[in-house]
């Protein structure tokens, strides 16, 4: 019977289609759609604050873990909008010009089964001046997100205008300089710099940047893991809104430097870790720049940034530099004793002229640069080779929590004498064999 | 026959055992050829750390000694614990563990005895690294770190871990060439394990990592692995340890100590438990 029946059913080779399609579907939903273009989904819209600034993710049906920064404002915004399958990264992508509608409702958040939190949709919108991210960059929620666009708006027309005017303005200036130099004085040589009027002056840059004003969820939490659901305004629950809200802090704050040789301008190196050390050769000269950074979970981190991150790890925590410090001072120690205290100063990275390849870092002069290459301290070493120490103070005279490296020349000439010494435990054993064998000639048998 | 309960008698024997094997090692060119050719690799190390430096200008690290002194205190445990793998099993090779436990040595002196010799041996053989990181610290100007002495306790601990694997496994294989084969098949497959999630994660981290890519398949499969291993490999233990002696995690590095600690109160158990049930003729 079994026999008869495998002569005379269907091929397996016509089911095989099938099963490569549904075989995959079932194992991973979104892997159905991502045969086809473009698929309406639920999706959370992420505006979240990455210990500096705020980013934006999507979390995708095929991810269930938001990650969030704890204690600090962030954005949860429920859109449907339309999701495909982008095969050069493999990643679900957000087609936001397609579709991106709002989800009415209410988010509630739970610890465990307990509803702790039901947050309502609000207005937000981010704001910043790129010259100062970090003192201006503000999430403004409800009416002063309304009224913060509109403060910007009105920049954005003032600049248009101010722009209008000065090239109104350079036009007018343009007329009157060609005027002056076909008039007839000009032709007689008798024009004077004071005859020529004065060039208008140029409009600066808009530096302050604004997004629209959307609505979202702003939350801020508590460092735990939450469960997150999205209630209809009918009282059902938003199909593909359940998903688990992984707040997490910072577990350590601290400085990083950025070390930059001045011969290899191009290699600088990066000093993490509290109580690093930096090497390097007698005589070179080092800038180092000082950042903040924060220690975080790395696959939180990464996670967070990006929902469909595949990199990271769990058992790993990573250093995440942010914004350059300001208004700090470099102690130089000597031992325990402060020999010199550096400004933080500006530098101009030149590259030399001629067939001599390199590059040259000299102070930053205002008058003949706008902005300087990088600010840091120049650290000259000398011929010294008793280690030095530095570390960041503030204007207070309070040292920068995890500031502090020492920095040693090495002798990078002496490598051979460590291969010698690396070779005395054999001399050792060589010395105790012949001994051995001039003791044991010394044995005498006695008949 | 010794009285089981005389634990003075026992540790008697455990002395001349310890004196006796450590003595015909220390005797022989075997040991301080391994120690000078862990000590050159370790110089390869740190002449490489002064080459980058010279070329690079700068180098910024935690404590450039830590990665020498970690290959040479590996080579040396991995020596000594082969070498006590073969001490003991050649002991019954030839019959002469049997003749041993018929006179004043019971299961758990000979072993304690052997491991007791060995760890001896690997204090001599840090005593050279000691003097070798010291004139390494002031001829090349490194600058002293308490850290390097916090690593030489934390190898010994590591070191007594690897010489009671070698015991366990010479127990166990009960011909020394089973023995040996067994000792250097499971630390070949506990060290592969982890330099492949090394090279792996190094892949990933330089591919732009995609959901699909097969790479990923694997990777996912070492981490869960090596995860595993990390708790079995005395040495990922000591690496553990040396990350948090530069995190200044006390807890952490006592915690690696501990599982260190038991890793070597195990496996010596183990060994004397399946001599015991093995007797000394295998």
């Amino acid at each position: 019977m079994g026999k008869g029946r495998i002569k005379q059913g269907v091929s397996i080779h016509k089911f095989l289609p099938i099963l490569i399609v549904l075989i995959p579907s079932l194992i991973n939903p979104m892997m159905a759609f991502a045969q086809e273009n473009q698929v309406e989904e639920f999706v959370y819209g992420i505006t979240f604050f990455d210990g500096y600034l705020y980013g934006n993710a999507v979390s995708p049906p095929n991810t269930d873990t938001i990650y969030l920064i704890a204690n600090v404002k962030n954005v949860i915004a429920p859109r449907n909008t339309m999701i495909y399958y982008w095969p050069l990264t493999n990643r679900y992508l957000a087609d936001w010009e397609s579709k991106n509608q709002l989800v009415s409702g209410t988010l509630e958040i739970l610890d465990g089964n307990k509803l702790i939190s039901t947050i309502e949709l609000d207005k937000y919108l981010v704001q910043y001046d790129s010259e100062n991210p970090l003192d201006t960059l503000k999430l403004h929620v409800g009416q002063d997100a309304e009224a913060a666009y509109d403060h910007f708006k009105e920049l954005q027309v003032q600049y248009q205008n101010d722009m209008q005017a000065y090239h109104i303005a350079q036009q007018a200036y343009r007329d009157k300089v060609s005027e002056l130099l076909e008039s007839d004085a000009a032709k007689k040589g008798e024009l004077t710099e004071e005859d020529f009027p004065d060039p208008p002056q140029s409009v600066p840059p808009m530096t302050l940047h604004s997004q629209t004003v959307a609505e979202g969820f702003v939350i801020s939490l508590p460092d735990g893991t939450y469960h997150i659901r999205m209630r209809l305004p009918d009282g059902s629950i938003q199909p593909n809104s359940e998903k688990r809200l992984l707040v997490f802090a910072e577990l350590e704050e601290g400085s990083s430097y950025n070390v930059v040789p001045e011969s290899r301008w191009t290699k600088p190196e990066q000093s993490d870790f509290a109580d690093n050390a930096i090497y390097t050769t007698t005589g070179a000269t080092i800038y180092l720049t000082p950042f903040r950074q924060g220690k975080y979970n790395e696959y939180y981190y990464r996670h967070m940034e990006d929902p469909q991150d595949q990199s990271s790890r769990i058992d790993r925590n990573i250093w995440v530099s942010f914004e350059p410090l300001k208004n700090v001072t470099l102690e130089v120690m000597q031992g325990k004793q402060i020999i010199e205290r550096l400004p933080l100063e500006g530098f101009i990275v030149q590259q030399l002229s001629g067939s001599a390849k390199g590059y040259e870092v000299v102070a930053f002069n205002p008058e003949t640069r706008d902005k300087p290459s990088f600010e840091g301290y120049q650290i000259e070493l000398g011929n010294s080779l008793s280690g030095l120490g530095v570390q960041l103070v503030d204007e207070n005279n309070s040292i920068i929590k995890g500031s502090h490296r020492s920095i040693r020349t090495l002798k990078t000439n002496r490598a051979w004498i460590m291969y010698l010494i690396a070779n005395l435990p054999f001399l050792v054993g060589v010395g105790i064999i012949l001994e051995r064998f001039r003791k044991i000639r010394r044995i005498k048998v006695v008949e | 026959m010794i009285n089981r309960n005389t634990w003075f008698q026992r540790w008697h024997a455990i002395k001349v055992i310890r004196g006796r094997y450590s003595q015909v090692t220390l005797e022989h060119l075997g040991i301080y050829i391994t120690i000078a050719i862990a000590l050159v690799i370790s110089t390869l190390a740190i002449h490489n750390t002064l080459r980058f430096t010279e070329q690079n200008v700068v180098f910024v690290a935690r404590q450039p000694l830590f990665l020498p002194i970690f290959i040479c205190t590996v080579l040396v445990s991995l020596y000594l614990g082969a070498i006590a793998s073969v001490s003991v099993s050649r002991e019954r090779d030839r019959k002469t563990l049997e003749a041993l436990m018929y006179g004043p040595v019971d299961e758990s002196a000979f072993l304690l005895g052997i491991f007791l010799a060995h760890l001896q041996i690997f204090l001599v053989g840090l005593a050279f690294l000691f003097i070798w990181s010291n004139l390494a610290i002031w001829l090349l100007n490194l600058g002293f770190s308490i850290e390097i002495y916090s690593v030489f306790l934390a190898s010994i601990v590591m070191a007594s871990a690897i010489i009671a694997f070698g015991l366990l496994t010479a127990v166990w294989g009960d011909k020394t060439r089973t023995a040996l084969v067994i000792f250097i098949l499971i630390l070949l497959f506990l060290t592969s394990v982890q330099v492949a999630d090394q090279i792996v994660s190094n892949i990933v981290v330089s591919s732009n990592p995609t959901s699909n890519d097969p790479i990923l398949i694997i990777r996912n499969a070492m981490a869960i692995v090596t995860r595993l291993v990390q708790w079995l490999s005395p040495y990922a233990q000591l690496i553990q340890a040396m990350d948090a002696m530069a995190n200044q995690s006390l807890i952490g590095l006592l915690g690696n100590l501990g599982v260190l600690l038991a890793q070597t109160f195990i496996l010596l158990f183990g060994s004397v438990k399946l001599l015991s049930i093995k007797g000394a003729r295998g």
